[in-house]
């Protein structure tokens, strides 16, 4: 969508909040309203990552912060050493419960209203992540090189983000931002937390999900290929024959 | 234009992919070889993950082989009994290739080993063509008579068969251990290995150069087949849009290839051959050598 089309939208959408008749209720009761411009994304053949448009309305404006979060995976993080010249895998550490996505937005930088016992709690920024390690042999040090790691690999393929100042208020009330989604991204139900923070307490909390799935011919070939292997492969042989019979037809022809 | 591979779990620009195979075929249609040994590098250069890029090409070289090998097979080239005993080393040695494959991809070392194998045998292939092509130009007027049929101790071992169209009476271990070493390096490689068994079936087995090329790649068909199969099993690896892609632009290229290559002489064309698989080589061994942007990498347990 066009930066503009897009803010038009925004606009237009958080004014259907506050106009239409049951939202303003539930920012009477809550003091917090969210939604999203989509609540599922499909991953076709043209797919090129997702933009999403968070939007919403809060009752006295607060500092917002949105945190979205992937389905949970464990992970492996290998580290290169220099053997004979040749860089190559040694040693390695397994996380469980690893967000395949992770994006926090706010309104301010968050270390201007938040403590950091705050973050730890609600798993705001990455550094805060709770990711636990099964060797309980390694040292801390060692564990936290390989957190960095991670949080870092993951940030270079845009998979975590942390973008403070995103979340923009239109007015005093009504918020927005975006919410990108790389090509490589996970399928899964994705998380989305918005928390309002009134002097540095949180004063309100929503959230939402949104799914991400493949559908059409890639998910119909990826869940074959999963699931019955076996039939996959025998299937790619015959239309590798085939097609190298009919390049061969036109061989002859030509 | 963007299209996404299901299978690789990425978007890749679909003119790429096309240019890729087209220039791999023509390639492969210039000098008569598969194609795989550089096609599988190139897709590793552009981001497809190692194991996809193995799988995929392997049940890419099944199609070019089968329309090769038909071209052979009219003109009486294919020798099928020898064909049969490469096949059975070959199924051999490549079941044992992805299992070795799906083992190295649980200890994180597959990527280390692919690149590995391709620098050795690049390196190898490319500077022993160097050499011949330039050995053969600088002696291009004169005439050599050479002797292909040398008797050692190869043919004193047992279970002696006799390959008619081949015109050899030789142990039917020898073309089983060809096909056994082929196979595994066509699982771990993602290759068909004809630029290895191509050599090998000359110059150890003796066999009359017409019927090589047709034989091999009827044994390349089995053997790639199989290690589709296996991929797509144990490590669910063969991306089939990827594969079409890749085919569709091979075919052309092949084509191109192939009316080109009466007209180019055979030396030169050899030589630039071997300069193009020594340049992937050195740029294999210059990615395994350089300090990594990040020595860090993360692989999700599931994808293992």
């Amino acid at each position: 969508m066009h930066p503009l089309t897009h803010y038009a939208y925004s606009i237009f959408l958080c004014l259907g909040i506050v106009l239409s008749e049951g939202i303003p209720r539930a920012i009477a009761q809550e003091g917090l309203a969210i939604d999203l411009s989509e609540k599922v994304v499909d991953i076709t053949t043209g797919f090129v990552g997702s933009n999403l448009l968070l939007f919403g309305a809060a009752e006295e404006s607060g500092n917002i912060v949105v945190v979205v979060r992937g389905p949970q995976t464990n992970v492996v993080v290998r580290r290169k050493e220099r053997v004979a010249g040749i860089w190559m895998n040694r040693t390695q550490m397994e996380f469980s419960q690893v967000p395949a996505f992770y994006a926090v937005a706010s309104s301010q930088p968050l270390e201007t209203f938040l403590s950091k016992d705050q973050r730890k709690r609600l798993q705001i920024g990455p550094e805060y992540l709770h990711l636990s390690v099964a060797d309980p042999t390694l040292t801390l040090d060692e564990i936290q090189k390989f957190r960095d790691a991670l949080i870092r690999g993951r940030q270079r393929q845009e998979l975590y983000q942390d973008t403070p100042g995103t979340v923009i208020f239109i007015g005093e009330k009504l918020f927005r931002t975006d919410i990108k989604f790389p090509s490589t991204v996970a399928v899964g139900i994705y998380r989305v937390d918005v928390y309002q923070f009134l002097a540095g307490r949180l004063a309100n909390a929503q959230h939402t999900n949104v799914t991400i799935r493949k559908t059409g011919v890639e998910a119909e070939i990826y869940e074959f290929a999963h699931n019955r292997g076996l039939a996959y492969g025998v299937l790619a042989v015959l239309i590798a024959v085939m097609a190298g019979w009919l390049a061969n037809l036109m061989f002859r022809r030509t | 234009m963007q299209i996404y591979l299901p299978i690789a779990e990425m978007s890749v620009n679909i003119f790429v992919i096309l240019g890729m195979g087209g220039l791999v075929g023509l390639v492969s249609g210039l000098f008569g070889v598969g194609g795989g040994f550089l096609m599988t590098p190139l897709l590793i250069f552009i981001g497809i993950p190692p194991a996809v890029a193995v799988a995929t090409e392997a049940n890419q070289i099944v199609a070019a082989s089968v329309s090769g090998v038909l071209a052979h097979w009219r003109r009486g080239n294919v020798d099928f009994r020898m064909g049969v005993m490469l096949l059975i080393g070959g199924i051999i040695g490549s079941g044992f290739g992805v299992w070795l494959f799906t083992l190295l991809r649980e200890l994180g070392q597959i990527d280390l080993v692919i690149r590995l194998s391709f620098v050795i045998f690049l390196g190898t292939i490319g500077l022993l063509m160097l050499w011949e092509s330039t050995r053969t130009i600088l002696r291009q007027r004169r005439h050599i008579l050479t002797k292909n049929h040398h008797h050692n101790w190869l043919h004193g071992l047992p279970f002696k068969m006799r390959f008619r169209k081949s015109r050899l009476y030789i142990s039917a271990l020898l073309p089983m251990t060809v096909g056994l070493i082929v196979g595994i390096l066509s699982a771990i490689m993602g290759v068909g290995g004809g630029f290895i068994m191509v050599p090998a079936m000359i110059y150890i087995l003796g066999m009359p150069t017409s019927i090589v090329i047709g034989t091999s790649l009827f044994q390349i068909i089995f053997v790639t087949a199989n290690v589709t199969v296996l991929q797509a099993a144990t490590n669910h690896t063969v991306d089939i849009v990827l594969a079409l892609l890749l085919l569709i632009g091979g075919v052309v290229g092949a084509q191109i290839g192939a009316k080109f290559s009466n007209r180019l002489p055979g030396e030169q064309l050899r030589g630039l051959l071997a300069l193009m698989v020594l340049a992937v080589c050195t740029k294999l061994v210059f990615d395994l050598v350089t300090v990594p942007v990040d020595p860090y990498n993360i692989a999700d347990t599931f994808n293992l």
